[in-house]
């Protein structure tokens, strides 16, 4: 598996894979930083389908940050959605994958290392977009007449190490939905564009037609894990169904790529 | 029904007193189908050790499953076979012996071939010093850090044979090796493999280009709709084929009278290229054909022996099982 994790990682240090994958979530991370602090209100207001608009006060909390980061959870969760499926799948599309299985029969352990680099990939990307989000909010807030005193007390510290800790699982969570996607379809285009619209108008079309949906829906979960919790979904409900879908997302996963013939 | 010609002498007995195991590949009964449609159907074959072995067959004839089945990339439907001795329901006891590359390159287009191999080599534990001295070996050293798809198909070609040896394998799988190789680049594969074989490691090399595996193969496995026609010494199934005379008078009407000569002596004879008469004899009637020939009053503008070829027996070996079916 540490092979297959290094192997993995030949071709994860390459420029486009930094540019388009990382530099694309680090992207997203300063644009909702600048957007969430330069759109704030003294009151709330209603933005549609993402609900309502964040306030000044708010933002002024000591998990201000944790709010900031977490409100950018599906857009750079899509993005590892792209990563992973991409990667996985590519490998079916381009033959590499029969090279990988000569070199490594052992799928099980060629799978796990393969998505241990990705998820190591992807965490990197999230820690520097958290340090570069923050350190664009340092800068924008003050312009915005934004208090950012309480974000450097310690419970300021300890809001904004969860909130990034949930970032990275709920980015981890649709990384691995990516993988699903990956392993089912076995076309980089066919999984990236299922994900995508599952994931932005999918979900919230379906949301909109049966309230309890957020309730239910992965990325809805997600949504809320990355948050700490929603209104509609508690922390520990998104944690603990997220559990049991993840788990149900790499056993089929793994049993599709064990069992299944490589014949491309 | 297929018209499988058994050789004379299994691999047992040619590496009898070898300490090599003497079969690389062996299977039994192997079969695959994708619904009621067989691409492998029933095969087994014997493929010694050290040698170089033909695996030819028309496109569609099986070779690629069959290869991809050995290589547990896809699981048999029925019957077993063995790599280097092991089955093939374990992969992993045998494919670090083993060096491949199944229909056609596969490799990262944005990479260079140096970082294609040391995606494998990485993955496969084998030392990186091997990358720089197979790219040498293939010739490839001087475009090393270009990207993969800027290179040509008979470039992409040699980087494939590069990935397979990476292992330095006791055992070769090469799935056409040679297409989109110009002719000196093909002569090149060849020296090469026949090279790998001197050192030991058996080739197993499928083809369509029957010319080539002529001229490289010791072993031939012959295959068609995926039933083994031909298991055994490339020389003992060319040798089997008639030899043939082909003849050629100075007035062409007078090839009717050595039609009639040779059939008078029994041998069966058909025109071939409007000029020349294709006869079914040993080089020992040539001879006497030439006599007789004067003797008649025919004068001979060529006469030559002709051994089939490859190409020539396969074909006449698949029309006689189509014939059957």
């Amino acid at each position: 598996m540490i092979r297959s994790f290094l192997s993995e990682w030949v071709k994860l240090r390459r420029r486009a894979m930094v540019l388009g994958g990382a530099g694309t979530i680090v992207g997203f991370a300063i644009l909702t930083v600048v957007l969430t602090l330069t759109t704030a209100s003294a009151t709330p207001t209603d933005q549609g389908p993402g609900g309502e608009g964040l306030t000044l006060a708010q933002l002024a909390t000591t998990d201000g940050l944790a709010v900031i980061l977490g409100s950018a959870a599906t857009f750079i969760g899509v993005v590892a959605l792209s990563v992973f499926a991409m990667s996985i799948a590519s490998e079916y599309s381009q033959g590499t994958l029969r090279n990988l299985l000569v070199r490594q029969p052992r799928r099980v352990r060629l799978l796990a290392g393969k998505l241990l680099a990705l998820a190591s990939f992807t965490t990197l990307a999230v820690v520097v977009a958290g340090v570069a989000a923050v350190t664009v909010a340092l800068l924008v807030a003050p312009t915005q007449d934004i208090s950012t005193s309480a974000w450097f007390t310690s419970a300021g510290w300890t809001a904004l190490g969860a909130g990034l800790g949930n970032l990275l699982l709920a980015t981890l969570g649709w990384g691995l939905l990516g993988a699903l996607l990956a392993l089912v379809l076995r076309a980089p285009a066919a999984a990236v564009g299922v994900g995508l619209a599952y994931a932005l108008p999918g979900e919230l079309l379906v949301t909109a037609a049966w309230s309890d949906g957020a309730r239910w829906l992965p990325g809805q979960l997600l949504d809320a894990l990355a948050q700490g919790g929603t209104a509609a979904v508690t922390y520990g409900w998104a944690g603990l169904l997220l559990g049991v879908y993840g788990v149900v997302a790499v056993v089929a996963g793994t049993t599709l790529f064990t069992r299944r013939d490589v014949a491309t | 029904m297929t018209a499988t010609i058994a050789p004379a002498a299994g691999p047992a007995d040619l590496a009898e007193a070898g300490e090599r195991p003497a079969t690389a590949i062996r299977t039994q009964g192997l079969t695959k189908r994708y619904g009621s449609r067989a691409a492998v159907d029933d095969l087994s074959i014997q493929v010694p050790t050290g040698m170089v072995a033909g695996f030819v067959g028309l496109n569609g004839a099986g070779k690629t499953t069959t290869i991809r089945m050995l290589l547990g990339l896809i699981t048999p439907s029925d019957g077993s076979a063995e790599v280097l001795g092991q089955p093939i329901s374990h992969p992993a006891a045998y494919l670090h012996r083993v060096g491949a590359m199944i229909e056609g390159p596969a490799f990262y287009p944005t990479l260079s071939a140096r970082a294609n191999l040391e995606v494998l080599a990485t993955l496969g534990g084998h030392p990186k010093t091997r990358i720089g001295q197979l790219l040498e070996q293939v010739g490839l050293a001087d475009r090393a850090k270009d990207r993969y798809r800027s290179y040509s198909l008979g470039m992409k070609q040699r980087l494939g044979i590069a990935a397979a040896l990476l292992p330095e394998p006791a055992l070769l799988v090469l799935d056409e090796p040679a297409n989109g190789l110009d002719p000196a680049g093909i002569i090149e594969i060849r020296d090469l493999l026949r090279g790998l074989a001197d050192d030991g490691i058996t080739v197993f090399v499928s083809s369509h280009l029957l010319g080539e595996v002529e001229q490289i193969s010791d072993w031939l496995v012959m295959i068609d709709h995926g039933r083994l026609l031909y298991d055994g010494p490339i020389d003992q199934i060319l040798d089997r084929q008639q030899p043939e005379l082909l003849v050629a008078t100075e007035q062409p009407n007078d090839l009717a009278t050595v039609a009639r000569l040779a059939a008078e002596a029994g041998h069966y004879s058909t025109p071939a290229n409007g000029h020349l008469l294709r006869i079914q004899a040993p080089a020992s009637y040539a001879a006497t054909l030439n006599r007789q020939a004067m003797a008649q009053g025919v004068t001979l503008a060529e006469l030559r022996h002709a051994q089939p070829s490859l190409e020539e027996t396969f074909l006449s070996m698949t029309t006689t099982t189509e014939a059957r079916q």
